[in-house]
């Protein structure tokens, strides 16, 4: 029982830690933030939004609802912006994506350091954004993806936990309850020799 | 075995153990073995109450006067001389009605501030040199030892709190100074930096940069008090007698206060459904 | 009385409950301590609306980008050189600087750098100073290096309840070995200090030992002898004459005789070695800004927004050239990031080839680009776009409690003579 109950800790402690590595990118600054494509040695800032259902509400890979949404990729290293960068957006996950090509921008020098892609996502489900990134000197070319899941549900680490810790106290007062009413019927306590 | 099975004086000759030749076992009427396992505890305790002591204190003590203790260029003749003694007394006065009360111990004081320092020069050198990598001349403690040792001596010698409170503590104020001075008194001599008179503290402090800590935010030479002819050094050592002799007595109190046993029923072990079988009466 | 206490093991139940209720703690624990945002270190952390309203930093130049370590003759300088406007649209939130204090420094990890000098207005910064709203002033760090490493160095002006207002940074190497160190000074009657960083180390480590000894020794003389239970049952039993001996009392009177000689005698000793002796010096300065422009070039702002997928701060301005010949509109700069107008030559080579290249860019532009007339009124849509709006977190200016912005424009005439105009005003967020 013990064991039990100490391995039951640990993996709740394990869990909750696991939860916030999965959070959602939520207006965290660009130093931690979680919401980058890494592409080769770099890193592309990766930022989605739909204007007209939460405005300038910052999204990662979980997009709410379907719509017009626009993603933003912001180059993070100086030296992405003399190189040639290509984006598709592809519809599905994994292999069956490379057939479902939805949209592409070809590869373009992104001086400003930024590019942009809009797209009106009608269905819910899983989509693709890979970004290619071609040194025009060297010829090198890197390639990053990121996964994203348009509609569902989505689990906010804030619910997830509230939701836990209320199991948890409910737990422990049905547990306490169905201890005393079963000390009433068998007419002792148990667990004492 | 409960602790009367070592002090009943009939158990003890009916058991034909020797008795101690230390006269302080021999007036509690110790065994031998009650001696041994005695000293075992002293030590124990000794070591336990001393790490205790210092973290509860050194926090105290960082919390309410760390700014001036930190920084040489904060230093100065009406802050840190006031605040630091006044500080500084707390926990020694508790820790003396403790030892003294019940052990007649005189060496509250003195355990305290050692620790303080032990653990401020462990901070220093580990902390503020060994990682963020700021000079010694800058961040070297101030001492309270001397003040601790005339408190200690003065309630050895009265033998009255009363008498520690109105001497001890006084003397705890007026030596903080005084003791500190020949550490100091090569930092105040003067410096002229582009045709301004700065002393050697204020150089150290505005060569060394510490990030966010501009010279304004220094709470150094403030308020009024002036018109005693520039000796604001003496005025606060006064100043600061005065009320660690207040502060002494408040906090002796309070070490009486915490000094208590008094027994109550848990409310947690009630619920966790668990009962003493029988109830230990001490 | 005398038997130990057996305590009854608690129903199964009733501690699964206990476990459960402890979890629920340590989960509410976890979440409060994991959810607590963990502040970004380095200058974006700073809302963007006081980065943008607070000093608008120009000019600012590092004039090397490697030191040695500093041993009083060698190692080099690093001579940061600038200036800033102090915006008269200071933000409501923060007290302004006109009646507080100001103190010149860097920005950066600790006691990296040395500071040899200081100067603002031109005149040294040792002690606090005061600056103007609606003023620029001049500034100069003369830093030294001190611990080897690579560290982004800022200038910083810390303003009373403002706080650190941090300028642009740039990466500065210090080379050699930290035991090299040495900082000599010269005192005004003559003592010379081989290096401040050790100076007077000997005494104070040597006044701390010997009372450290002196307590040790004494609290040894209490510990040798039995301490707690054996006193406590002897003051139980009524013998305090075994507890505090003649020898007790005797050692006490010396200790407290000796302690107030040797404090007497320190500060006889300290007095005798440093006669004269100055307290603490704090003072708060007066310095000059720099002279207003005899000739400007007055800029309203009309409408701004921030075009957010775009990266674009969007601003339709008002423009009247009071100067005497026609100029056009170079940069655009604010918290620290320099947008330049690309097609404009004069503005391009203003810009110095080694500043940091990730808060310059050429992200200017300007709806009508040709000269503006000396006495001409005009009304332009500008626009500065670059990803370092992101980047620099300066869009976070949409979740602050203000939501303005504030900038400088360079305007070059021909002969290459610049003319600043401070822009700002409200800002809206939209998508383009």
């Amino acid at each position: 029982m013990r064991v039990f109950l100490f391995a039951l800790m640990l993996s709740a402690l394990a869990g909750l830690l696991g939860l916030e590595v999965a959070s959602a990118h939520d207006g965290v600054p660009i130093d931690e933030d979680q919401c980058k494509i890494k592409v080769g040695p770099f890193s592309i800032h990766f930022v989605g939004y739909q204007p007209a259902e939460s405005g300038t509400k910052e999204l990662c890979r979980a997009v709410p609802t379907t719509g017009n949404t626009i993603f933003v990729m912001d180059l993070i290293e100086p030296a992405l912006r003399s190189k040639n960068i290509a984006v598709a957006l592809y519809k599905g996950s994994g292999e069956e994506a490379a057939d479902q090509k939805l949209s592409e921008i070809p590869a373009h020098v992104y001086s400003a350091g930024f590019l942009r892609l809009d797209e009106d996502l009608t269905e819910e489900g899983r989509y693709l954004v890979e970004v290619a990134v071609v040194d025009p000197a060297t010829g090198q070319q890197y390639t990053g993806r990121m996964p994203i899941r348009v509609g569902g549900l989505i689990l906010s680490t804030a619910y997830l936990l509230v939701g836990a810790i209320s199991l948890l106290i409910f737990g422990a007062v049905g547990a306490y309850l169905y201890g005393v009413s079963r000390e009433k019927r068998i007419g002792h306590r148990s667990g004492n020799a | 075995m409960a602790i009367a099975d070592y002090t009943d004086v009939e158990a003890r000759q009916t058991r034909k153990t020797a008795v101690s030749d230390d006269p302080v076992i021999a007036a509690a009427g110790l065994s031998a073995e009650g001696a041994r396992i005695s000293r075992q505890y002293d030590l124990v305790i000794v070591v336990i109450a001393f790490f205790v002591l210092t973290a509860a204190y050194h926090i105290h003590f960082m919390l309410l006067a760390g700014d001036w203790d930190f920084w040489i260029d904060w230093k100065d003749r009406q802050f840190w001389p006031t605040l630091t003694p006044v500080v500084a007394i707390m926990f020694p006065a508790a820790a003396q009605y403790f030892l003294w009360t019940k052990f007649r111990l005189p060496f509250g004081a003195t355990l305290c501030v050692l620790g303080l320092i032990i653990a401020e020069w462990v901070v220093r050198i580990l902390g503020f040199h060994g990682w963020a990598g700021f000079p010694f001349s800058l961040i070297f403690p101030a001492t309270m030892i001397p003040g601790a040792l005339v408190l200690d001596s003065v309630l050895l010698l009265t033998r009255s709190w009363l008498l520690t409170g109105i001497f001890g503590a006084w003397a705890f104020g007026l030596l903080f100074y005084p003791s500190n001075w020949p550490m100091i008194a090569g930092f105040h001599i003067p410096v002229e930096s582009e045709g301004q008179v700065a002393s050697v503290a204020d150089m150290v402090g505005y060569t060394f940069v510490r990030s966010a800590t501009p010279e304004y935010l220094r709470f150094i030479e403030r308020g009024t008090l002036r018109t005693f002819g520039g000796h604001s050094a003496y005025l606060s050592a006064v100043f600061s007698a005065f009320l660690c002799m207040l502060v002494y007595y408040v906090w002796w109190f309070i070490g009486m206060a915490f000094s208590m046993t008094p027994w109550a029923e848990s409310p947690v072990a009630k619920f966790l459904g668990v009962k003493p079988k029988e109830a230990s009466v001490d | 009385m005398n038997k130990t206490t057996q305590f009854a093991r608690p129903t199964s139940w009733r501690r699964f409950a206990a476990f459960a209720v402890v979890l629920a703690c340590a989960a509410i624990v976890d979440a409060a301590l994991w959810s607590s945002p963990v502040d970004a270190h380095g200058e974006r952390n700073q809302e963007a609306f006081l980065r943008m309203r607070t000093l608008l930093w120009y000019d600012v130049n590092w004039s090397t980008d490697e030191v040695g370590v500093y041993d009083g003759k060698n190692g080099g300088e690093l001579v940061l050189t600038g200036k800033f406007h102090v915006v008269e649209d200071w933000p409501g939130n923060i007290t302004p600087p006109d009646d507080t204090a100001a103190f010149l420094s860097t920005g950066g990890p600790g006691s990296v750098m040395v500071k040899k000098g200081s100067y603002l207005g031109g005149q040294p910064a040792i002690f606090s100073s005061q600056v103007k709203r609606g003023r620029d002033y001049e500034f100069k760090l003369v830093m030294a290096g001190h611990h080897p490493g690579k560290y982004h160095i800022h200038p910083t002006l810390m303003v009373k309840e403002a706080g650190p207002l941090i300028g642009p940074g740039a990466w500065v190497e210090i080379k050699g070995d930290n035991s090299d160190f040495a900082f000599p000074m010269q005192a005004m009657e003559g003592t010379q200090i081989p290096n401040l960083a050790t100076w007077q180390l000997g005494t104070v480590f040597s006044w701390h030992a010997l009372w450290g000894v002196i307590a040790v020794l004494w609290l040894l003389w209490w510990i040798r002898r039995p301490l707690f239970i054996p006193r406590m049952q002897a003051l139980k039993n009524g013998r305090e004459d075994v507890l505090i001996t003649k020898a007790d009392i005797l050692l006490g009177a010396v200790l407290l005789v000796g302690t107030i000689g040797i404090v007497f005698a320190g500060v006889s000793w300290a007095n005798a070695k440093y006669p004269i002796s100055v307290p603490l010096q704090s003072r708060i300065m007066q310095i000059e800004p720099l002279p207003l422009p005899k000739q400007t070039v007055d800029v309203k702002t009309l409408n701004a927004s921030y075009d957010v997928p775009g990266r674009s701060l969007k601003a339709k301005l008002q423009i009247t050239n009071n100067t005497d010949k026609p100029v056009q509109l170079g940069e655009f700069t604010s918290a620290n990031v320099r947008f330049v107008n690309g097609s404009v030559p004069i503005a391009k080579s203003a810009v110095p080839g080694d500043y940091p290249k990730d808060v310059v860019n050429e992200g200017l532009h300007v709806s009508d680009n040709t000269p503006i007339a000396a006495g001409e009124t005009r009304v332009v849509d500008v626009d500065a776009t670059d990803a370092a709006w992101e980047l620099e977190r300066l869009t976070s200016l949409l979740n602050d409690p203000d939501n303005s912005f504030g900038a400088l424009l360079f305007f070059y005439d021909d002969d290459g003579e610049r003319h600043i105009s401070v822009v700002g005003g409200p800002i809206v967020p939209r998508f383009l």
